[in-house]
């Protein structure tokens, strides 16, 4: 077990150097440069030839990509292979740790580790409720429709679904804020977009909660809704095919009651693809929604993504890539060690 | 098995671990541990004698961008002045009674009531709505609501609060906002003063190599510290520090040789040359002495740990200051009332809001419906949400609208340096193909104004013999492109034009262009190898070599070299030489007129603009294909001239002078490669003619031989548009835009 994920440990490793790796030199061979756009394109001012040298040095602009991925990659190792300059009988390099460095911010003007670290909890406060509220509902509404499948009230909700999967959450969110922030005749009912109201501070901890909630119940809902008709639907699908094998059959015949069928025989045994999606929501959790957070103002990782790329900000598209890519490769660890769990049929060898 | 793993493993390490570049460590350390560190190296390294060599992490010394230089003393300079015949003394004037010239002038139109009225769908609407609603109090005590809050929107966050760091609108708003300056320009006429509000005497040196100012006392920071003439000796050697990443700022100011405190009141500035424009030179942003002196060698990045606090509660010496900063969401300031009350006694006007809160709203469509519902106080919008959003009684419930003339104009550039726009009959057959009709009735709502040339019409440079913008003339386009030689000689549809190849050379490689575009002189397979030149011999007798890593222009017995990284483009080369002494003709060729027209793709109105350039090029035979690219990748094209047209935008300078960038020569925006020797030396002209009436003639001159050449299709000027709240007075507007510091709200408003 320990050697099978020691094993994938360093497979992911090797898959992290090479996303990283590809990324950088994406990077760098997307037209323009954080030195450009740091200048400006104001026609009075512009950079000295010294300074813009002085900045494409720091950015590693004067060296070709896979150097500059090496520098970057040095700069982040937490240890240093140091040749002794000062003492030329020391041939030897040694080793030396240091703080692990993701580079400065060009755009936002402070370290990429700190950048990210703003932008986190807000991002995850949303994905965080979303997801719960998509599993706690999607797990209900797809049972639901597997023990009613074929009739009516189960038409009418599929349809319901299938109609909210398909209509776009940008639309969404106008129209709510429309009708819930523009045109809300009362105050008290009002919703508007952004983290908290301006008067946030002055509210007591009973106000600051009504406060919070107000404004993250449209972001929310705009964000659950969609994987929460996908999600149910797979649930349905899944249960469909599982009530359809022979143990099944065997459960019923040998008068085990519906509900029990349905919730440890059959669901346990759709548990396995879930988690799977489990897993991959992993990064989608610190991914944000460029979109949704420009309408609603909310300072998440999805705008400091865009603003990144962008503002052809290379170390912060790195740091982020980084962060992706590792919570993408954690998740599916995570997801293997819980197969062990769900299904007692894996044993890892 | 389970070896390959090790060794993958441990491969994986090797090539995260093993490449530290020493040598390519962060010039600024980005935290103070780091800081820190470096000047604990710093410490030990003093006692090792081996690393006596390593400057790198000395001690940074304030202001190593500027040269060694001995100020004289006063009474030296006292002395020289008197010798001069005695300094010129500047205006030093009323800031707040000039806006109130500017704006309160004229009488209003028409009364408030029936300003807020009106709804804004008429040129007649719009002036009454901007000259009723956008004046000063006539009594300020008896009219202005002192205690009212102002809600502004902001597309993005201010990245740092710091004065001297600022590059984005909403860092300008908030310098604007919380910073006193020593120099100020009026609405009207741009020119510079030195403001009463922080300035006692500004004095010349009649030969212009100095200025002095004698500042007031009574100025103080937020916290209580007295301004002085050392807090801007500071700033100024701060701003000129390598270490501390301000570049923006220091254009202009590397312009200015040294800024000397004399005492706590006198400054005088060194140029270092005697120029008019260094007016414009010595404004810059003034951070507090007393506070930074202590941290910023630290943390030169000056946004670090040691900073952060000033970050969120920055001192200041402006009428507002910071009281609460949510990242992303608002910026919350407050009147200081230590600003304009000194020792008990009013010194300088009440701000006229109490708070001033700058709300962040990254999308327009949320901050319209913002407007709306009456939680914003003011915002700009584009053609489409004047033309479409912002009408009938749902937008007039608790808004108005309101447009005036800025000098922001949009153009077609020409590369001049392809075998397409060099000749002037070209750019000019360009100009007369367009169909501007089009443009301005269906693309931009009728909205806009014709552009006339590099400087709007209402700018003083603006000659009076100026000539009428272009209009469509297919005919006569049609006829200047024969002129020019292009004709379809074919009988494909597509004009043509028999030409020789240029030549150009870019890295020290010598390459071929064709048309707009170039080929490397190795392509040919014939020769195993590759080609390689040395040198291009152009039509005039003049080389352009490649010797040891660098391009030299050789004309008669003179030899220059060119910049490093600059390309050397020469359309009418004669041949070129290779490196084995071969004489190589230039390739002759149909060259058939087919370019590529660029545009940003954010922009809708850019690329209608475009695609309808393209429609009337099709017409006269000449194939404009569009592309548009994301603004950044745009810059870049046009940053490296690797482009054959593009659609563009400038905003005006307070001084003409400030277009030089864009016209000179070889200068940073000249993406065109325009060039023509007279308007380079007008420009220097410009900078040193003391008589304004006379300076602005050499600009008029500028702009019509600029007209003359068309390096430009100019198009269009565009106006600003805002949305306003119909509580909110006092919105003037000037050239540049929107003046924010004069709006107030009415004691006693209903709306």
């Amino acid at each position: 077990m320990f050697q099978y994920f020691l094993k994938r440990l360093v497979l992911a490793c090797i898959t992290l150097f090479f996303i990283t790796f590809i990324v950088y030199g994406l990077v760098r061979a997307m037209p323009g440069s954080p030195v450009m756009l740091e200048e400006g394109f104001d026609p009075n001012r512009s950079m000295s030839e010294a300074d813009r040298k002085e900045r494409e040095k720091y950015f590693a602009l004067d060296k070709p990509w896979y150097v500059g991925y090496f520098i970057w990659a040095g700069r982040l190792s937490p240890v240093a292979l140091q040749v002794q300059e000062k003492a030329p009988y020391l041939r030897w390099p040694i080793i030396r740790f240091k703080p692990m460095d993701l580079g400065m911010s060009s755009r936002e003007k402070t370290p990429v580790s700190q950048s990210i670290w703003k932008r986190l909890g807000a991002t995850m406060q949303l994905s965080i409720c979303s997801l719960l509220i998509t599993y706690m509902l999607s797990i209900p509404i797809g049972l639901y429709s597997s023990v009613h499948r074929g009739q009516k009230r189960e038409r009418i909700l599929s349809l319901f679904l299938y109609g909210l999967y398909s209509f776009p959450s940008f639309v969404a969110a106008l129209l709510l804020l429309l009708v819930f922030y523009q045109n809300m005749p009362w105050d008290w009912l009002k919703l508007e977009p952004g983290l908290h109201s301006a008067n946030y501070e002055s509210l007591s901890f009973f106000g600051k909660t009504i406060d919070s909630f107000k404004h993250m119940l449209l972001p929310t809902l705009c964000y659950s809704y969609g994987s929460l008709a996908y999600l149910s639907r797979f649930i349905k699908s899944n249960m469909e095919e599982v009530v359809r094998q022979d143990y099944i059959r065997t459960a019923r015949a040998k008068g085990v009651s519906p509900r029990n069928v349905t919730l440890h025989h059959a669901f346990r045994n759709t548990l396995i693809p879930f988690v799977t999606i489990l897993g991959m929501s992993l990064p989608g959790l610190v991914g944000g929604s460029v979109i949704l957070e420009n309408i609603f103002r909310w300072p998440g990782i999805g705008q400091l993504f865009l603003d990144a790329i962008t503002w052809r900000d290379h170390f912060l598209i790195m740091g982020l890539v980084l962060m992706f890519s590792t919570l993408t490769l954690l998740g599916q660890l995570l997801a293997d060690m819980l197969y062990s769990v769900v299904d007692p049929r894996v044993i890892v060898k | 098995m389970k070896r390959t793993f090790t060794a993958l493993f441990l491969l994986s390490l090797i090539l995260i671990v093993g490449c530290e570049f020493p040598d390519d460590q962060p010039v600024a350390p980005t935290s103070n541990e780091d800081a820190a560190a470096q000047s604990e190296d710093a410490s030990t390294d003093d006692q090792t004698p081996a690393a006596a060599g390593e400057t790198k992490k000395d001690k940074i010394v304030l202001g190593n961008m500027l040269e060694p230089f001995t100020p004289p003393t006063l009474e030296e300079l006292n002395a020289e002045a008197e010798k001069q015949g005695g300094w010129v003394i500047n205006p030093v004037k009323d800031g707040s009674k000039l806006v109130y010239q500017y704006l309160n002038g004229e009488p209003a139109p028409t009364t408030v009531e029936e300003a807020l009225k009106l709804e804004n769908d008429s040129p007649e609407n719009n002036n009454k709505i901007r000259h009723t609603l956008g004046r000063l109090p006539e009594n300020e005590a008896k009219e202005v609501d002192y205690e009212q809050t102002i809600i502004r929107q902001s597309p993005s966050d201010a990245k740092s609060v710091n004065p001297i760091m600022m590059s984005s609108v909403t860092e300008f708003d908030l310098a604007n906002l919380m910073s006193i300056g020593i120099m100020s320009h009026t609405y009207d006429t741009m020119e510079s003063y030195a403001p009463q509000d922080t300035v006692r005497e500004w004095k010349t040196m009649p030969d212009r190599y100095c200025d002095m100012f004698v500042l007031r006392d009574d100025v103080t920071w937020s916290d209580g510290e007295p301004f002085t003439a050392y807090d801007i000796e500071f700033s100024f050697k701060l701003i000129m520090t390598r270490e501390v990443p301000t570049p923006a700022m220091r254009s202009g100011t590397d312009q200015i040789k040294a800024c000397v405190a004399y005492d706590k009141n006198t400054l005088v500035f060194f140029h270092k040359e005697p120029l008019v424009t260094n007016t414009l030179n010595m404004n810059f942003a003034v951070i507090p002495k007393h506070i930074y002196e202590k941290t910023w060698q630290l943390d030169p990045s000056l946004t670090g740990k040691e900073h952060i606090k000033w970050e969120n509660d920055p001192v200041v010496a402006g009428p507002y200051k910071i009281t609460k900063r949510v990242t992303n969401q608002y910026i919350e300031l407050e009147a200081r009332e230590d600003y304009y009350m000194y020792k008990g006694k009013q010194v300088r006007d009440k701000p006229y809001f109490k708070k001033v809160r700058i709300d962040i709203i990254p999308s327009s469509e949320i901050a319209l419906m913002a407007m709306k519902r009456g939680d914003l106080d003011y915002m700009q919008i584009d053609f489409n949400q004047w033309d479409t959003q912002t009408s009938g009684p749902e937008f007039y419930a608790k808004c108005t609208k309101v447009q005036a003339v800025e000098w922001t104009s949009f153009h077609f550039c020409w590369n001049l340096k392809t075998q397409y726009f060099e000749d002037v009959r070209v750019r000019k057959a360009m100009s007369y193909a367009f169909n501007y009709k089009e443009m301005f009735d269906v693309i931009l709502f009728n909205l806009a104004e014709p552009s006339c040339g590099i400087y709007h019409p209402l700018n003083p440079a603006f000659p009076k013999d100026a000539k009428p913008p272009y209009e469509q003339d297919l005919v006569k386009a049609i006829q200047l492109l024969k002129e020019a030689g292009w004709e379809d000689h074919d009988g494909d549809g597509l004009l043509d034009k028999y030409v020789t190849a240029g030549a150009m050379i870019h890295n020290n490689e010598i390459y071929i262009v064709k048309g707009g575009k170039r080929s490397p002189l190795s392509s040919s397979w014939a020769f195993w190898g590759g080609k390689k030149g040395k040198e291009i011999v152009a039509k005039d007798g003049t080389r352009y070599v490649v010797e040891d890593g660098a391009t030299y222009i050789v004309s008669g017995e003179e030899k220059t070299k060119v910049k490093e990284g600059e390309d050397t483009i020469v359309l009418n080369a004669d041949h070129i030489v290779l490196t084995n002494g071969q004489k190589m003709e230039l390739p002759k060729y149909y060259l058939p007129f087919e370019f590529t027209l660029y545009c940003n793709n954010s922009s809708s109105i850019a690329l209608q603009i475009c695609e309808l350039m393209m429609q009337c090029l099709k017409s006269i035979g000449v194939a404009c294909n569009v592309r548009p690219v994301e603004f950044t990748t745009l810059m870049q094209k046009e940053q490296c001239h690797e482009f054959e047209a593009a659609l563009g935008g400038w905003g005006a300078g307070t001084d003409p002078d400030t277009s030089e960038n864009i016209w000179k020569t070889g200068k940073d925006r000249n993406y065109g490669y325009y060039s023509n020797a007279e308007v380079d030396e007008l420009f220097f002209k410009g900078k040193r003619e003391t008589d304004r009436a006379k300076r602005m003639e050499i600009y008029g001159r500028i702009h019509n031989i600029i007209y003359d050449e068309q390096p430009y299709t100019f198009l269009y000027c565009r106006n600003a548009f805002y949305a306003v709240s119909k509580r909110i007075r006092g919105y003037g507007f000037y050239p540049r835009g929107l003046i924010e510091g004069n709006i107030w709200v009415p004691k006693d408003n209903e709306q």
